[in-house]
This record gives C-alpha cells, structure tokens and sequence, in this order.
C-alpha cells in the first residue's frame, strides 16, 4: 500500500504538472486571434517539424495501443506484433497520399477531409456521409483511451469512477480553451517520459527475468493453441496478420484525427521529414508489444481479469514505486493527447460539415470556433458517458467497428486525392455497400475461448473472418475491412459506369491539379507562413 | 494523371501540369510498403539475434531500414528552393 502512495503522488504530481501547461498552451505562438478554427482546430497551421513530430507520435500511438497491444501479444500471441508492419507501411503511404491533402487542403483552407470531398466531387450529401464515418469511428476512440487511464488507476488500487471523472474534466477544460496548442505541448511530456519508460523496460526487465531466453522460451509453452506455433504466427494465421497490418495503415490514414494533425503542419517539408522520423515511434511501439510476452514469463495476473491492466501489473510488480508511478503517469497523460486531437477532430468535422453546411450557412469563423469547442465537450462527456455508464467493452467492440468503417472512405477520400475517375454517386453507393458487408460480417464473428473452444460472446467478436464461411476449403481468415473495401470498390466502379453512360452528371471539381503540390511559400497559398522550427521562447509555465 | 476525366471548369484555363511530385526516387516506398507485409521471410526462428527470434527482431529491423528509405526520398524528391 506504501508503494501505491509513492506512485500516486507521483502520477498526480505529473498530470497536474501537464494541466497547467494544457491551459498555458493557449499562449503559445498565439496568432491574433482564437477566434478562428485554423488557429482553435489546427494550432495555426505552422507547426514546425519537431513540434508535429510529438503531436502526430502523439496523436496515432494513444495510451489504449500502449496498453491493448501488449494485451493482445499476452492472450493472442505472435499476432499482436502487427502492430509494427502496420506503423512500418502507414509512413510511405502518408508520404504519397495525404502529403496531396496537406497542399490541397492548404490552398483552399479545407480543415477536414470531408471539406476536401465536398470540393471535390461537389457532393454535400458525400461530405456527410464521410464526416458521420469519422466522428463514429472517433468517438469510441476517444472513449477507449479513458479504458488506459483506468487500467493504470486499477493497478494502483484506486477504485471508483471519480478520478476519471476529474481526469477528463481537465483534459475537457484545457481542450476548450487552448485547442490543438495544448496536446501538441503536452505531447512533448508525455513521449519524453513514454521512451524513458520503454527503454528502462526492455533492458531492466528482462534482467531481472533471466534474459530474452527465457522470456521466449515462457511464451511458446505458453502458446499451444491454433492460431501459434510457439513464437511464431501458424500458417492459417498470417493472411489476417497481413491484412491487418495494411488494412490498420489505410484506416488510420483516414481518421480525422490524423487528418487534424496532418493538417497542423506548416509545409510539405514539415510533413516529409516526419514520415522519415516517425518511425522511431514504431520502434518504440515493437518493443512495448514486447511487455505482453515479459508478462507471461514473470507469471502476471491481470486485475480482474481484463488483461489491459497486464502492463500497469508488470510495472508494478518488476519497477521500484516511484518508476512505476512515472511509468503510469506516462501512460495516464498519454491518453490526454490522443484523447484531445480526436476532439478536436470530431469538432471540426461536425462544425464544418454538418453545423455549418446544413444549419447555418453563413456562420463566421468566430461562430464555426465557438461551435467546435463546444462540440469537443460534448464528445468528451460523451465519451466519458460510455465508459462510466455502459460496458467498456462495448467501446472496444466499437473501435473495431471504427477502423472498419472509416477504410470505407478510402475512395472519396485517398483515391479521390489522386483520380476523379469515380462518380460521385458511385461513390455514395460504394460506401453503402462497404458499411453494410462491414456491419453484417463483424456481426457474424464470434469470440472463441481458444483453451476450451467455447463461444464467450456470439456477436462482435473479433475482425478476423473466416473464409471458409464464405465456401473456400481453407482455415485461413482476413481482415473485414479488406472485404468490405473489396465490395465497395466494385460497387463504386459498376455505379460509375452506368451513370456515366447515362451521363448523369458528375458535379464540378472545385480544385485544380496543381492544387496537390501547392506548398507553403507559394502564391494565393492561404494559410500563413511556416515559423521556423523552435519551441518557444517565452516561458510556457507561468 | 486524371485530368481527362475532369468535368470541364469554365472559370480557369484547363491546365496539364504532369506530376511534379513524380521522380524514379519515389518507386524506393514500394520496398517498406510491401516486403513487411511478407510473412515467409521473417515467419521464423532463426537466426535468433540476442536470444531474440527472428519473427521479432526482423520486423523491428524494418522499422530504422523505413525510416531510412523514406528520409532518401525525401532528400532526393525535394524541391530546390530557387532564389
């Protein structure tokens, strides 16, 4: 219990610590207005390249990866190792695909990518649908990084839903008045104390487990089911392995949050340099996968049963308290940063997709601000709302669903960045289809106890489809979402060509092709120019 | 480029700027994009590296191997700043 006081303190330390400068973040390169959604929503548009390295390392490895892949690594095995391919193959494919958002969204001032379809293939109706996609793939997002903080308060033996409660009170609180100011600063804590952490654990760790042999020797007795082969992925296992792996990077190219962050930064170059210095992240991330195997070796016992609490359990038996405290804290304020650019992004999205295309058409930048804030409380609440009051794994269940459904914007948005080809109504029809395969198959799934064979839940069980249930003599499965964009695309081809041959007319493209090279510098660019890259050089912390 | 199937916009000239983002530098991204989505090549054992099977310590050799052959691209697709 002593050792939980030390921890405390630390932790609680720690994220006060980060609330202050949450809310002193607002002062930090300040434009001359807040009043305006490129300075609440995208911190002004000039982050430099350090800066937007932290907010994007921030943004897209959450507390709920830091703890659910470990987790997954502890009950699944070699499988939850996808995570690495997947952050290896996001990068490349940001470098090609969104860095033509970044420069189409810069001469126009599109803040979301709904905005950018809506140009596009002058579709108000195809802007929707893409904007709903991305605030309900957002929101159990957003929910699941609270299940983070609570693993980490489970371990340390606080109970009750109170501390989350006034956690996320914060976050909300600073979030409203400092927008994407305060996550790309906090971000700079958070993963300075995120990689401490990691690479104490991964040397001090195996150490006291008798080295990297024992520690894999532990996990292929452990692993005797169908899906392993000791360490190893089993034959049948590694389609889903792979297409998971691409399917994570096309969807987490998509989610608003990522678009926000993207967004946020004050060049082409900026965004470039980071698909080369991101990757250190994934390193980190492959490491931290690891933990889920230590913590077999060393014989944890997750809290209650939810194996996310696996890695707060494994600190707190293998650190002295006051390392685990820090630890926690890192996981703890890392879900603040994640937490508040899906917000922010959730905000945009609807104040400028669907408050401002449908409702009020004539709203000032000062009104589209004061909405977005707004909205980012209600998606917090929301969000906290699911986690005190429904099942958190109902949100977990809806994460799922999330990167499923939002890879069915792949087409207006990713292709839609490089062809015109599609119609807009194909693409309307694409999508339909996409979001019905997805939802129908991720029904059909359940959940199999591997030891005993059982059916621990019929429904939502996983996203991993059996292909054999579609008559293939085979074991092997795949990811949903490959099906699912499989079905869309098709539809959206045959939809295209028969409107066309009825020349159904396609709407005007409101960008021009040299739209998706425009940098910062050039002519009629709107946004203003990039400062160079420097933290701040007036005192943060008042 | 797609710019033929564009609807016509009467109020700017029809431009074809090719792509200016193009260079044979950029085919190097097929290589992290593709090769760590090949289970057979590092789907084993050995060689072991620190005690470390080869599943693992492979796939977490890509991660600086990525980084590298995209920070070429970059360095080689940049654009001159002309003065």
């Amino acid at each position: 219990m002593a050792d939980h006081a030390v921890q405390l303190t630390i932790f609680t330390f720690l994220f006060i610590v980060i609330a202050v400068m949450g809310f002193a973040a607002s002062r930090w390169k300040a434009g001359e207005t807040m009043h305006h959604l490129d300075e609440w929503g995208l911190g002004g548009r000039k982050f430099g390249t350090w800066v937007s390295w932290f907010l994007i390392g921030g943004d897209l490895y959450t507390a709920y990866t830091f703890v659910a892949v470990p987790a997954l690594m502890f009950g699944a095995g070699a499988i939850g190792f996808f995570a690495v391919p997947y952050t290896i193959v996001l990068y490349p494919l940001v470098f090609l695909v969104l860095i033509r958002l970044w420069s189409v969204s810069h001469r126009h001032g599109f803040v979301t990518s709904a905005d950018f379809v809506r140009a596009r293939f002058d579709s108000r109706t195809l802007a929707l649908l893409v904007s709903v996609t991305g605030i309900i793939a957002t929101m159990p997002y957003v929910a699941l990084q609270l299940v983070g903080v609570q693993a980490v308060l489970a371990t340390m033996g606080v109970g009750g839903k109170w501390p989350l409660v006034v956690a996320f009170l914060v976050l909300a609180l600073f979030t409203y008045s400092s927008g994407l100011r305060a996550p790309a600063l906090i971000a700079f804590v958070k993963d300075t104390l995120i990689y401490i952490v990691i690479i104490v654990a991964v040397i001090y760790i195996p150490s006291k487990l008798g080295g990297y042999d024992d520690i894999f020797a532990a996990t292929s007795k452990h692993f005797t089911d169908a899906a392993n082969q000791g360490p190893l992925l089993a034959e049948p296992s590694q389609m889903l392995y792979v297409s998971l792996a691409l399917g994570s990077a096309l969807a987490l190219m998509l989610y608003p949050h990522s678009t926000t962050a993207i967004l946020a930064a004050g060049s082409r170059d900026v965004v470039k340099r980071n698909m080369a210095l991101l990757p250190l992240y994934s390193l980190m991330l492959g490491f931290l996968s690891l933990l889920g195997f230590f913590a077999i070796a060393a014989g944890v016992e997750p809290v209650d049963g939810d194996a996310n609490t696996i890695v707060p359990v494994l600190f707190d038996q293998q650190f002295p308290p006051w390392f685990a405290g820090i630890a926690f804290a890192a996981i703890g304020i890392g879900a603040l940063v994640p937490a508040a650019i899906m917000s922010i992004a959730a905000a945009n999205t609807f104040t400028r997709n669907i408050y401002k295309e449908y409702f009020r058409p004539d709203a000032t930048p000062k009104e589209e601000t004061a909405v977005a804030k707004i909205v980012s409380l209600v998606v917090k609440f929301g969000a906290l709302g699911f986690i005190i009051f429904l099942n958190p794994s109902f949100a977990i269940d809806l994460q799922l669903i999330g990167g499923v459904i939002i890879l069915q914007t792949l087409p207006a948005v990713g292709i839609g960045l490089f062809t015109r080809w599609f119609h807009r109504g194909g693409l309307m029809a694409g999508w339909a289809v996409g979001m019905g395969v997805a939802l129908t198959l991720l029904y059909q799934i359940p959940k199999i106890d591997p030891v005993t064979g059982d059916v621990v839940k019929a429904h939502f069980g996983g996203s991993g489809y059996a292909l054999s249930k579609f008559g293939f003599d085979t074991d092997y499965s795949i990811w949903v979402g490959m099906i699912a964009i499989l079905a869309n695309l098709v539809v959206a081809v045959i939809v295209t060509l028969v409107l066309r041959a009825l020349n159904v007319s396609g709407g005007v493209d409101g960008t021009r092709p040299a739209d998706y090279f425009a940098d910062s510098g050039d002519e009629d660019v709107t946004g203003p120019e990039p400062e160079t890259d420097r933290w701040p050089t007036e005192p943060v912390i008042a | 480029m797609s710019t033929d199937s564009q609807q016509p916009d009467r109020s700017r000239p029809e431009e074809d700027i090719g792509n200016p983002d193009w260079s044979p530098w950029v085919l190097l991204l097929i290589i992290p994009i593709v090769i760590p989505l090949i289970p057979m090549i590092y789907n084993r054992v050995e060689p072991t590296l620190f005690d470390i099977p080869a599943f693992y310590w492979i796939q977490l050799a890509y991660v600086p191997m990525s980084a590298a052959i995209t920070g070429i691209v970059y360095m080689k697709t940049r654009k001159k700043k002309v003065a």
